[in-house]
């Protein structure tokens, strides 16, 4: 009954995808699933189609493209594992069980949006740009900025997410997350650190309605790399930043206290790597 | 041998409740109650019954029987009668040609409902507006014993709290009821006691017990959490109505909404101890929430306050408990059965009593561990084995594991080697075995014998423990059987009672034993008959009939064609309400020893290892045993560190396993085991069960290591990761007091009137004079 062919497309291409979202504007734009499918099993969400992107192949894969890394949108999280990016890698790495990454897409994990998400820290650290095609072509956005609120994004109507752009210049980068299991768990906050020349770049997940960086806090992090600020100076920017949520997982002050604790020990870690530090 | 069911289930092949399936069958479904507790003003059923493909809704007016059931008290109605006491409670039900169909109808009901105030803090709810008529107090006990103000040189008190505990059996609830040709139903469901429920369910209908036939189906586990009736009446209730066959199966969400969760519980205690960190006194208060019906809670809370004393002996004390209504879920029967609760309060105080006298803790443990001849604080003296000392003696041996190994987090990566510290943590406690409280704890079975081949006919329910290797085992043993069939168990045959308290080996077990040996009996008077031998000169060996130790034939060929069969009984000798002797069958012990690393900053903790000695009266079957015990033990870790239903103004706000976590393989912890083998009198081979403790001390066991790690008090389970970062939680008050000795020394004086109200004898003094 799901899968009732008037409103159930299945495309091959992005152009038969877009043509396929322009007849039905309010279907789902289903990947791999993860999400999508929970939800209509929970009865969380109804839908009054579906455009599957699981047999446009175009989607699937990654390729370079001069000093970036372009990542399909439909790209299962599991073909990430080995990223060379480190938070990339260990983002993935840390998603789900090996079933949840091997369907689980990219793109999926963006536009789904929530807060909490395991990829987005990872690609706000690393400072992703997103590919956008809609029937009238292609733009090209920061991830910064792109969600707006929890489920929300700046998609445009008729546009697909076709593709997540990271850059590839050299850096350290690792992703860490914590939760109340040691496997299989919801972050209950995440972080994401990048460093590159000298200067470090934070992300955190679940800190917030969207995910979240700060330049306030990438300077004091940016000192803490190179002995100008201590760790209790981050703790307190980290701090002063972040709005995490209050709920039955964990209170806003455990999120706070634990997200200076993550940013510390990443930047740590990245003076590990630049031969900085202990 | 190999467990019968085993490889089926590993090739997932074993056919579960939820695989039920019949022509023509129709499809119940369920609504509930949105509200913790309000009026039903009005339910009007027109619209979908007037749905196509809907044959039958039902409400609290079409019940044909009496319209309330349970297991103690029968406060509870089949379909909500004009008030609802708890979010998730059954208000109507609902049979379609299919589930789509049945939840289309349910939805198309009309219920006007009050909102009425909910009641759910368990500490206000005994004085509190009744919600029931049956009162909002399940049962209220005290009892004193010598004298409870004598005091040693130090004595520590805290209040302990723990959290509540889902059953988390991997198969949600499923069953299918089927008219038969005289007017009753046959159900087949997965069940922990069949003939519980066919009595709840005769009730309901109205019909006699004998036209209510339950066969068990395919069990995904239990865990206590199906001792009660949930969809089963329903059921049965709608193949009535409609004349079809009716299949139920519950999501998760409901499964979470509809059975028994373990207590949640407040518990106050307070230990003196002498010097030498001898246990004086202790006095102890308990408020559990039994929730909106009462289920078990009777029961459970007279195992949470008798045990309060742990595997110790006390000579003087106070113990005081209410379980009591509110409208939260429902708690009921879950393995440990208020056990856990008092264990992790009293060894918590243990622990705390060491650290005050400076002592060890298995130190303090060993001096006032009970032996063989005590008398417990409720009266009962312990005139079985009772190797206390045995047991921890036996944990003392396990060499600790070495540093290293998984870090917290686990696939977070957030911790590092140098941000963990290690802590190990020590339990021992002591579990009652079997029925309680005058309930009889019996069993029967039928054993048949023909050319080798053996088959078993008990109503004991597998749910996943093993029962049926231990009754092929036992038939392969005692009657030289090459194959043995259990047969799925029904109502046909007498009661075994519920697959819970430890219980079924002992009674179930023995019941077979005993089929089997006059089986055998038969078996070789025939073959003496038959040979011209004397009887007393013959047995069965290695699959023989020999005579004086020679093989004269196999079992197999000893007397071909004919069947040989049995029906035994089996009951333990007869227990006492409290207070007035034997109020246990038995008990059994258990020493473990946790240790943990936890990231003290962000209050992560892995579970390096534990060990464990346990009092199991014999090894029946090595790898269930060791099953037992490791599936405890994960279960208890459980409870001490993330399990928790979360209950906000009476809705569960985590009836899921995305956000309801229980341990998976990364968390469980590397467990040793080993035993201690006194055997059990009266039992065969001297057995005895074993499926509770290691949850029982798991649970105060983790929590120990996890305080010895971070310096933190920890009064609270499960621990969450916040209590650890940021310190959360209030550390035992220590008074050095003056020493009293008792006034009066023995005797158990029992009250049944409330001495005060629920909280703490704060006012008393810890000093005590």
């Amino acid at each position: 009954m799901l899968l009732a062919a008037p409103r159930f497309a299945l495309p091959e291409t992005v152009g038969e995808a877009l043509s396929a979202l322009a007849e039905r504007p309010d279907a789902v734009v289903v990947a791999g699933g993860t999400e999508v499918m929970p939800d209509l099993l929970w009865r969380v969400r109804t839908a009054a189609g579906f455009v599957s992107l699981r047999r446009v192949g175009a989607l699937r894969g990654t390729s370079r493209d001069g000093d970036e890394l372009v990542v399909g949108a439909g790209t299962p999280v599991a073909a990430l594992v080995d990223a060379e990016a480190g938070a990339l890698a260990a983002a993935a790495r840390s998603l789900g069980t090996p079933l949840v990454r091997t369907e689980a897409t990219i793109g999926g994990n963006v536009v789904s949006a929530l807060p909490y998400r395991n990829m987005l820290p990872a690609l706000l650290a690393l400072d992703a740009r997103l590919e956008l095609t809609s029937d009238t072509g292609r733009r090209t956005v920061a991830f910064d900025g792109f969600t707006t609120a929890p489920g929300v994004t700046r998609l445009g109507e008729g546009e697909l997410l076709t593709a997540v752009r990271l850059p590839t210049r050299p850096c350290f980068s690792d992703y860490v997350k914590i939760g109340r299991r040691n496997a299989q768990y919801v972050a209950t906050v995440s972080a994401a650190v990048v460093s590159r020349n000298g200067a470090v770049r934070l992300a955190f997940g679940n800190a917030g309605p969207v995910p979240l960086r700060s330049d306030a806090v990438d300077v004091v992090a940016t000192a803490l790399l190179d002995g100008r600020a201590g760790p209790d100076d981050l703790r307190a920017a980290v701090a002063d930043a972040v709005d995490p949520p209050e709920d039955t997982v964990a209170s806003a002050a455990y999120r706070r206290h634990a997200l200076g604790v993550l940013a510390t020990r990443l930047v740590v870690r990245a003076q590990v790597d630049a031969g900085l530090g202990s | 041998m190999r467990r019968p069911d085993g490889q089926a289930k590993v090739r997932g092949e074993f056919s579960y409740a939820g695989d039920l399936h019949a022509e023509g069958m129709l499809h119940g479904v369920t609504l509930r109650s949105p509200h913790p507790h309000a009026r039903l003003l009005r339910i009007d059923t027109a619209a979908a019954r007037a749905l196509p493909g809907v044959h039958a809704v039902l409400t609290a007016a079409d019940v044909p029987g009496d319209l309330h059931f349970g297991l103690t008290l029968r406060d509870e109605p089949v379909l909500a009668d004009g008030v609802v006491r708890y979010a998730g409670e059954p208000v109507a039900v609902v049979a379609a040609i299919d589930p789509r169909t049945a939840r289309r109808a349910a939805r198309a009901i009309v219920v006007e409902y009050e909102p009425l105030p909910a009641q759910t803090d368990p500490t206000l709810a005994a004085d509190a507006e009744p919600l029931h008529a049956e009162g909002n107090v399940y049962r209220h006990l005290a009892y004193e014993c010598g004298d409870p103000r004598a005091r040693g040189v130090v004595t520590v008190e805290n209040t302990y709290r723990i959290g509540m505990q889902d059953p988390a059996f991997l198969a949600p609830e499923a069953g299918m009821a089927t008219p038969t040709a005289d007017g009753g139903v046959r159900l087949e469901v997965a069940t922990q006691w069949l003939h519980s429920d066919q009595r709840q369910i005769a009730w309901a209908t109205g019909l006699p017990p004998e036209k209510v036939q339950v066969v068990l189906a395919g069990v995904g586990g239990a865990f206590g959490g199906r001792e009660d009736v949930t969809l089963h009446t329903h059921a049965c209730l709608l193949a009535l109505a409609t004349g079809r066959p009716v299949k139920m199966e519950y999501t998760r969400e409901e499964s979470f909404l509809a059975h028994r969760q373990r207590h949640p519980g407040t518990i106050w205690l307070r230990h003196s101890a002498d010097a030498s960190g001898r246990v004086v006194s202790v006095e102890g208060r308990v408020v559990l929430d039994g929730g909106a019906y009462a289920s078990t809670s009777p029961v459970v809370i007279a195992n949470t306050v008798t045990l309060l004393q742990g595997p110790y002996r006390v000579d003087n004390g106070r113990f005081e408990g209410w379980s009591v209504r509110t409208n939260n879920p429902s708690c009921g029967a879950m393995r440990g059965f208020g056990v856990p609760q008092a264990a992790f309060a009293h060894e918590s105080q243990m622990d705390a009593l060491a650290a005050a006298l400076d002592l060890d803790p298995l130190e303090i443990r060993l001096r006032n561990a009970l032996r063989r001849g005590d008398t417990a604080t409720f009266g009962q003296r312990f005139t079985q084995p009772t190797p206390v000392r045995e047991v921890i003696e036996g944990l003392r041996a396990v060499p600790l594991p070495p540093a290293g190994g998984k870090l917290p987090g686990g696939v977070g990566r957030a911790s590092s080697p140098g941000s963990v510290r290690r802590g190990v943590g020590y339990a021992v406690t002591m579990k009652n075995l079997a029925f309680s409280e005058g309930h009889v704890d019996e069993s029967t079975a039928t054993v048949s014998l023909r050319d080798g081949h053996a088959t078993v006919h008990c109503a004991c329910a597998e749910v996943g423990q093993g029962f049926v290797t231990v009754a092929e085992q036992v038939a392969r043993t005692v009657l030289g059987a090459d194959t043995v069939t259990v047969t799925q168990p029904d109502t046909l045959i007498a009661s075994a009672g519920s697959t819970s308290a430890s219980r079924q080996t002992m009674a179930s077990g023995t019941a077979v034993h005993r089929a089997c040996v006059a089986v055998r009996d038969r078996l070789l008077a025939r073959v003496a008959r038959e040979r011209g031998l004397d009887a007393g000169l013959l047995s069965i060996q290695d699959g023989a009939v020999t005579c004086d130790g020679t093989p004269l034939v196999d079992v197999a060929a000893a007397t071909p064609g004919h069947t040989v069969r049995a029906t035994e009984h089996f009951a333990h000798p007869p227990t006492t309400a409290l207070g007035q002797g034997d109020v246990y069958v038995g008990f059994a012990f258990s020493a473990q020893r946790a240790v943990v690393d936890v990231d003290v900053e962000l209050g992560l903790v892995s579970v390096v290892q534990i060990a464990s000695c346990q009092d199991v009266g014999t090894v029946v079957n090595p790898t269930q045993l060791l099953g037992q015990i490791e599936g405890g033990i994960v279960q208890g870790m459980g409870l001490a560190v993330m399990e928790e239903v979360v209950v906000v103004d009476g809705h569960i706000t985590n009836p899921e396993f995305q956000d309801y976590l229980i341990p998976t393989i990364v968390d469980a912890p590397e467990v040793v085991s080993v035993y201690v083998t006194d055997p059990q009198p009266g039992m065969p081979h001297g057995w005895k069960g074993v499926g509770e403790p290691p949850l029982c001390t798991a649970v105060p066991a983790v929590a120990a290591a996890v305080r010895d790690a971070t310096g933190l008090p920890l009064p609270s389970v499960p621990i969450r990761p916040e209590h650890i970062a940021l310190g959360i939680g209030t550390p035992p008050t220590v008074t050095r007091t003056t020493p009293r000795p008792p006034a009066t020394t023995g005797g158990t004086a029992l009250s049944e009137e409330p001495a005060d109200r629920p909280g703490t004898w704060e006012s008393e003094g810890a000093a005590g004079h």
